[in-house]
């Protein structure tokens, strides 16, 4: 019989090969035979999905193949649910996103959420066609650290600086990193519309937010 | 000066024959070039002109007449398609464009799938084919370019995009299945459109991207019925322009198998290398829309002598505009190109 290493292996293997039934078939042996552990979100799963993320990074993968990838993931989760009888594993931070009012595309902020999400961090998504105000408000409602915006025409992108005004007029800039990214926007628009950073890819995204973890950390000791 | 007419222009240009100088067109749908600006000074005006023939014509009138690009582009939305097919819209305002409120289906096993004709039965269809039947008698020198959304793009508006993607991998059968059954339709559409007038129809699938898909998929769906669309409206006579969305590098091999007359890219495509690369391609595009909407008439007139430097074939804005961008930005654009 498999050990509880050689399954979480499985698992984690399972969800990069893309393996729905697969993955829900080793989650279900895992606890059927009463080894169920929080570490496993993080040894089976997150490790998982930060395979399948890299290899989206390096092309090997697209968006169909990633997107198979967090179904298998979400399968085994599911398996594991009932048995975290409430305890959940301690989010690194948490990240408000969405892609901006005017935007009817969200195809590429979708990957970005599951992205942040397989790297650790509770992702609130504000879904597509989303107004300024509703970023800040949800950013306040879920004490989020980071405020991640998506815009993938240039016809919505104004509206972008939109949400970093809002923060600064309830002078509450200060709270949170904000973070743009789409296909229009560059750098040099993200320093002149006042956001923290841009991230031109996923992978980028998670860096960056980890990066302002780490600093947000870092301050609160200092205070 | 002018030699040739604007509809001569292009239409040689896309046979790859002699022209006295590079056109530059906007072909509408996801290139719509309605700016705010035009119609707060004609009264013509979006949301409305998505539906109205009368409105719509005039509006492509407008913009032809203020932008200074030659040629009719009709419609203004990628919006009007996967209405027909049962996605309801919303029609945006002035400045924002219509979307899709919510895929019809959730999965492409949900789709119903309509008769053929549903094309027809369209309001919004009738208004299209109405404003290009029109332009075309009215106006007969000026180019009238039918856009249409391409099968992927249509598709991932009747059927929830997330599944749609995933199913593409998935549910391969269903999935082509809906993309038959979708590029058919669409077949229909532009029969409608050339048997009204159109000069050209212009393809833009902005989901059928390399970054989305990869080259597998990018080949077994996106070139696929993008092809079969384009095979369709080359027998009914009538030119095709393909445009691709996003970064190339990893479907070059698969674009060159794109049977459209000119292949259009984004911004950040080298057109030069990729005429260098493959020397029958017709190459269009690409001036950044960025570029176009936060730069300044001087900087966009030098830039636009580098595109007829390059000798792009045909000189088109890169992806869809901003409906804000100054209309002096684009008459710097347009006049650059003239005065070759």
């Amino acid at each position: 019989m498999a050990t509880k290493e050689e399954l979480t292996h499985k698992l984690a293997q399972a969800i990069v090969d893309m393996e729905v039934d697969e993955a829900e078939a080793v989650a279900k042996a895992i606890t059927d035979a009463g080894w169920f552990s929080m570490d496993l979100l993080e040894k089976g799963i997150a490790a998982g999905m930060g395979q399948a993320s890299q290899y989206y990074e390096d092309g090997e993968y697209f968006i169909p193949e990633l997107l198979s990838c967090a179904d298998a993931a979400e399968a085994a989760t599911d398996v594991f649910r009932p048995y975290m009888q409430g305890q959940a594993p301690e989010p690194k931070g948490c990240v408000v996103i969405g892609a901006i009012c005017g935007d009817t595309h969200d195809i590429g902020k979708n990957i970005v959420a599951l992205v942040i999400q397989a790297a650790g961090y509770e992702v609130i998504d504000l879904g597509r066609d989303v107004p300024a105000q509703d970023f800040v408000a949800a950013a306040e409602r879920e004490q989020a650290d980071v405020i991640a915006i998506a815009s993938l025409m240039t016809t919505s992108m104004n509206h972008m600086a939109d949400v970093i005004q809002l923060l600064e007029k309830r002078g509450i800039r200060d709270r949170y990193g904000v973070v743009v990214g789409g296909k229009p926007i560059s750098a040099s628009f993200a320093r002149e519309i006042g956001a923290d950073r841009y991230a031109a890819s996923a992978g980028a995204a998670v860096r960056i937010i980890d990066e302002w973890m780490q600093a947000k950390k870092q301050m609160q000791v200092a205070e | 000066m002018d030699v040739l007419t604007p509809k001569e222009r292009l239409l040689r240009s896309l046979k790859k024959e002699k022209v006295d100088r590079h056109p530059v067109i906007c072909p509408g749908g996801m290139m719509n070039a309605a700016l705010v600006e035009i119609m707060q000074h004609t009264g013509h005006t979006l949301p409305e002109a998505h539906h109205v023939d009368s409105l719509m014509r005039e509006l492509a009138y407008d913009v032809y007449d203020n932008t200074g690009f030659e040629n009719f582009g009709i419609p203004f939305c990628m919006t009007v398609e996967a209405e027909a097919l049962g996605s309801p819209i919303d029609f945006g305002s002035l400045s924002c464009e219509p979307k899709i409120k919510v895929e019809a289906y959730k999965s492409v096993k949900d789709v119903e799938f309509k008769p053929r004709g549903v094309m027809e039965k369209s309001s919004r269809v009738a208004a299209v084919v109405q404003s290009l039947h029109y332009l075309s008698e009215k106006y007969p020198d000026v180019p009238a370019i039918g856009s249409l959304t391409g099968p992927l793009s249509t598709s991932a508006s009747i059927v929830d995009p997330m599944t749609f993607l995933k199913q593409l991998r998935r549910e391969k059968e269903a999935a082509h299945k809906v993309l038959d059954y979708v590029t058919g339709h669409l077949i229909d559409y532009a029969q409608l459109m050339v048997d009204n007038g159109a000069t050209v129809i212009s393809i833009a699938d902005p989901t059928a991207t390399g970054e989305i898909l990869g080259p597998k998929m990018f080949k077994e769906y996106a070139v696929y019925y993008i092809n079969k669309l384009v095979d369709a409206i080359h027998a009914m006579g009538v030119p095709v322009i393909v445009h691709i969305c996003g970064e190339m590098a990893m479907v070059k091999p698969q674009i060159a198998e794109l049977h459209g007359d000119a292949i259009s890219v984004d911004a950040f495509v080298n057109l030069k290398q990729m005429k260098e690369e493959y020397n029958t391609l017709t190459t269009m595009g690409n001036l950044s829309t960025y570029l176009l909407e936060f730069s300044d008439p001087d900087t966009i007139y030098k830039q636009s002598k580098v595109l007829l430097r390059n000798n792009i074939d045909i000189i088109s804005p890169a992806c869809g505009l901003s409906t804000s961008t100054a209309l002096k930005n684009i008459q710097a654009f347009t006049t650059a190109i003239k005065e070759e």
